[in-house]
């Protein structure tokens, strides 16, 4: 079986550079038999990469050791889910997973604009097809997931158990999902600078793709945070690891692209600035791939030793050079539009918020890259430590939370002070009132009322507005508050996700502020009987229980938690050391509730019952999950196609 | 109508994009000032254990990141693992460690490993975070 | 046996590349039955494109007849208003 995937991942490289070649030559001599036969060879790419990942998911289900890559990451004693999951644990394998999650887009995005973006199809899918290309090389030459093991092994290596988690079946997926979507976008925008197509008509077809790789990461990233915090056992969700930037940062500034494309929409402005927004996110996606497999910087998840870096950084170098090329050739046609009415108007709050997202970005970049620049510039490693980016990010994306609540009140092309200024004196007033029961509830830290305050009036600004509308299409139509709502969400898909997503954020600021302000930690050397007191709760260490199954040792610690004397139930915080595997795992046990999570860690055992306990309270974590979850949500309904017949009538789309 | 709204904002248009230009370079010099104090604020020395060895007294105290791997045979753990002493080594030279807090889970012997802390002016490192690389592949035993 | 399968998989993969010259030197010996049937497909995309401009609420530009967006105040192409105020 190995054999027969090699050989279709060697046709998927003939096939998708016979593409590449055969897309351009149709665009430049107007042969429309060579476009069809490239976006067949696109097709047939797609097949057989499809058909590898299928022969190397059936190797791993039927454990074929022959496979080094199935001997490495997965045993007899997985699970199917998790077999099915192996296939993206490794190196090789996850970027065989990007490769044919590319491959995959790819014939859809082409099929898809076959005749609605005619003009643009096809230098589009040459540089999508050069992209799979390159992806498939490496799989070719220095990442081949169907290697010959070197010994026949009986039984392989098996999943670190660290992995052993629902959220890790998507979470890297969904990544790569994320990663490869980006291309799609990328690939338009220098088609249509090669092309020299109005600006206007790429955004048509890249918009659903945008939204999809946006909530491919945003989700994704949301699920790792959260597979950190009930697993890692060190009672956070976000390190700010470089790996964790990676895959933050194409997601700031595709969020940055979202906005400023509506603009561009709406007064023909920021062609030259979206097309850059695009090509950045795609260059920070593959600088996010090359930064997982090269090993470059030390970090928690690399994948190390793999001398994948070098071909990573020539197809950025290359990337980035075509793209700049095209510009430089194409400049005459990137002037046009008419200009921002004023800083106050909607496209200067936009313009305004994409500059806070990309300066976002850019100090992200440079806390990643700090440690490897200076020591190439400065001869001795520097590292910036995580308070770096929670003081340089928590700022900006507070000031752009306010935006959102004020952007509510902007109107396009008009500088819109005065009606503004009314508009938001009820949202203001919801923030002070949000502001006046926080300091009697006893929050006084003051970055911590402001950063709420900011999200109360954030959100109602959203509601607010949202109401008005949803009045006056009632009002319009005469119907229910219930037809109106559902009508105008399918008259404006993009608009609706968009303050769900809004919402769905204040929610997550909200659980980080929390969170991140008003937690406590502490650790406890406990015997059997002993009570650890943390904030309102009392925590009795019982004692431990220890049991085997077939694969691990299990040291249970039984602890009973109350609450002024009442009961509140018990936490059996674990930890568990594999027959096959080194290192002990602690399976954290959390109590939560919308106001707190109790957070207990089982750190170690003795002999005579004592136990080692680290005990958190991390305060509004829950709201992070839900608002991850209204996020995706809003996301969804972004998606959605909209309704054509509804968007005609109505004021909430005459220009606001 | 439609000339004279055009009229308008061209008029006006030269100044306007001015002022849109000098406030967006206002913000990003904003967001710039705010990233220079972070990172003066945050940035701490990475050394491997030869180098901090080298750097002698100057580092006392200091909290810097050392890189080293975990010596065999080295760990002692006490207090049921909420305290820890264990030696790096690297660059054919040694530090002891101390460190009090919970050990991570990726932490054992025989691995590279970061501890960020300070230099004690008895030589020990009192360690104050370990950070440890998440391995993509183990060994069986 | 795994030759044999590569073989088959290389042939259906070229045979998907080369199909569309196959079918296009079929195609001109029987130029009659092609004429006709691509003038059906083109009258099939006449009806989709205007269908399409139909239901997506598009209008005109005034002034130079570019097809925009009903919600656009200014024409992407050449910067005329397009609202009535």
């Amino acid at each position: 079986m190995a054999e027969i995937g090699s050989v279709c991942l060697v046709l998927a490289l003939v096939a998708s550079v016979y593409s590449a070649a055969a897309f351009i030559a149709s665009e430049k001599g107007r042969y429309r038999v060579l476009a069809e036969s490239a976006r067949n060879g696109l097709l047939a790419t797609c097949g057989l990469v499809s058909l590898s990942v299928v022969l190397l998911v059936a190797a791993l289900l039927t454990h074929d050791f022959g496979i080094q890559y199935v001997v490495s990451y997965s045993s007899r004693s997985m699970s199917v889910p998790y077999l099915v999951s192996a296939l993206w644990a490794g190196n090789d394998g996850s970027l065989l997973t990007m490769t044919w999650l590319l491959a995959v887009f790819s014939a859809v995005a082409v099929v898809r604009s076959w005749r609605r973006d005619r003009e643009l199809v096809g230098y589009a899918a040459a540089v999508m097809a050069v992209t799979e290309a390159f992806l498939v090389l490496l799989l070719v030459s220095v990442a081949d997931p169907f290697e010959q093991s070197v010994v026949a092994a009986a039984e392989g290596a098996g999943l670190n158990p660290l992995l052993e988690n629902p959220a890790m079946i998507v979470h890297p997926p969904l990544l790569l999902g994320g990663y490869a979507g980006l291309t799609i976008p990328f690939a338009f925008a220098m088609s249509s600078l090669a092309t020299g197509q109005p600006g206007i008509r790429w955004l048509t077809a890249v918009r659903g793709w945008a939204v999809a790789a946006w909530l491919f990461l945003g989700v994704g990233n949301i699920i790792g945070a959260w597979w950190a915090y009930v697993e890692l056992g060190w009672g956070g969700y976000w390190s700010w690891d470089p790996v964790e930037n990676a895959g933050l940062m194409p997601m700031l500034i595709i969020t940055a692209f979202l906005h400023s494309s509506v603009a561009q929409r709406r007064t023909g402005r920021f062609y030259a600035w979206n097309l850059a927004l695009v090509a950045l996110a795609f260059f920070l996606a593959v600088f996010g791939t090359f930064l997982t497999r090269s090993g470059i910087l030390s970090s928690v998840h690399t994948f190390t030793g793999t001398g994948l870096g070098g071909l990573f950084a020539g197809f950025l170098g290359a990337a980035v050079i075509a793209f700049l090329v095209m510009v430089v050739v194409r400049r005459s046609k990137l002037r046009n539009g008419t200009p921002a009415a004023s800083m106050i108007s909607r496209e200067g709050t936009f313009l305004l918020t994409n500059v806070l997202f990309v300066g976002t970005t850019a100090l992200v970049l440079l806390g990643t890259l700090f440690p490897l620049l200076s020591e190439v510039f400065a001869g001795t490693r520097i590292e910036v430590g995580e308070s770096f980016y929670n003081r340089v990010a928590g700022p900006l994306f507070l000031v752009i939370l306010g935006l959102v609540g004020i952007c509510s009140f902007t109107r396009w092309q008009k500088r819109s002070v005065r009606p503004m200024f009314a508009d938001m004196a009820a949202p203001l007033v919801v923030g002070l009132v949000a502001v006046a029961v926080l300091i009697g509830v006893g929050v006084r830290q003051a970055y911590a009322v402001t950063g709420l305050f900011v999200c109360a009036f954030a959100v109602s600004a959203v509601f607010i507005r949202w109401l008005g509308e949803l009045r006056g299409r009632r009002n319009a139509r005469r119907t229910g508050y219930l037809a109106a709502g559902i009508g105008l969400v399918r008259s404006a898909p993009g608009r609706y996700g968009g303050y769900m997503v809004h919402i769905g954020m204040v929610l997550i600021a909200v659980g980080v502020i929390g969170s991140s302000f008003y937690g406590s930690e502490r650790e406890a050397v406990v015997s059997p009987g002993d009570t650890v007191v943390m904030g309102d709760y009392e925590l009795i260490y019982e004692g431990t229980d220890r049991y085997e199954t077939p694969d691990r040792l299990v040291v249970t610690a039984r602890v009973a938690v109350e609450s002024g004397g009442k009961s509140l139930g018990r936490l059996s915080p674990e930890r568990y050391f594999h027959r096959t595997y080194k290192q002990p795992v602690s399976e954290v046990a959390i109590r939560t509730t919308l106001v707190e999570d109790l957070y207990v860690v089982l750190l170690g055992t003795d002999e005579d019952g004592t136990a080692a306990l680290k005990v958190l309270v991390n305060p509004a974590v829950l709201w992070i999950w839900v608002g991850g979850g209204v996020l995706l949500v809003g996301g969804l309904v972004a998606l959605w196609p909209r309704a054509r017949h509804e968007g005609d009538m109505g004021s909430e789309d005459r220009g606001q | 109508m439609a000339e004279h709204r055009s009229a308008e904002v061209g008029g006006h248009g030269v100044l306007k994009r001015k002022r849109i230009l000098i406030g967006g370079l206002i913000v990003t010099a904003a967001i710039g000032y705010l990233g220079f104090l972070g990172i003066r604020g945050t940035a701490i020395y990475y050394y491997t254990v030869g180098e901090v060895l080298d750097q002698g007294r100057a580092v006392y105290g200091e909290t810097v990141r050392v890189n080293g791997h975990v010596v065999p045979g080295s760990v002692v753990t006490e207090q049921a693992g909420l305290r820890m002493i264990f030696t790096i080594a690297g660059q054919e030279k040694s530090l002891e460690v101390l460190y009090q807090g919970a050990m991570p889970d990726a932490f054992r012997e025989d691995i590279d490993i970061v501890v960020e802390g300070a230099m004690d002016s008895d030589g020990t490192f009192r360690a104050r975070s370990i950070l440890t690389k998440c391995p993509s592949r183990y060994e069986p035993e | 046996m795994s030759t044999a399968v590569a073989v088959i998989i290389s042939v259906l993969v070229f045979g998907c590349i080369a199909y569309p010259f196959v079918r296009r030197m079929a195609g001109v010996r029987r130029e009659s039955v092609r004429g006709r049937a691509e003038y059906a497909d083109l009258d099939a995309e006449i009806e989709n494109r205007v269908r399409e401009l139909r239901e997506s609420g598009a209008c005109f530009c005034p002034r130079c007849g570019r097809k925009v967006n009903e919600a656009d105040r200014f024409c992407a192409g050449c910067g005329a208003s397009l609202r009535q105020e």
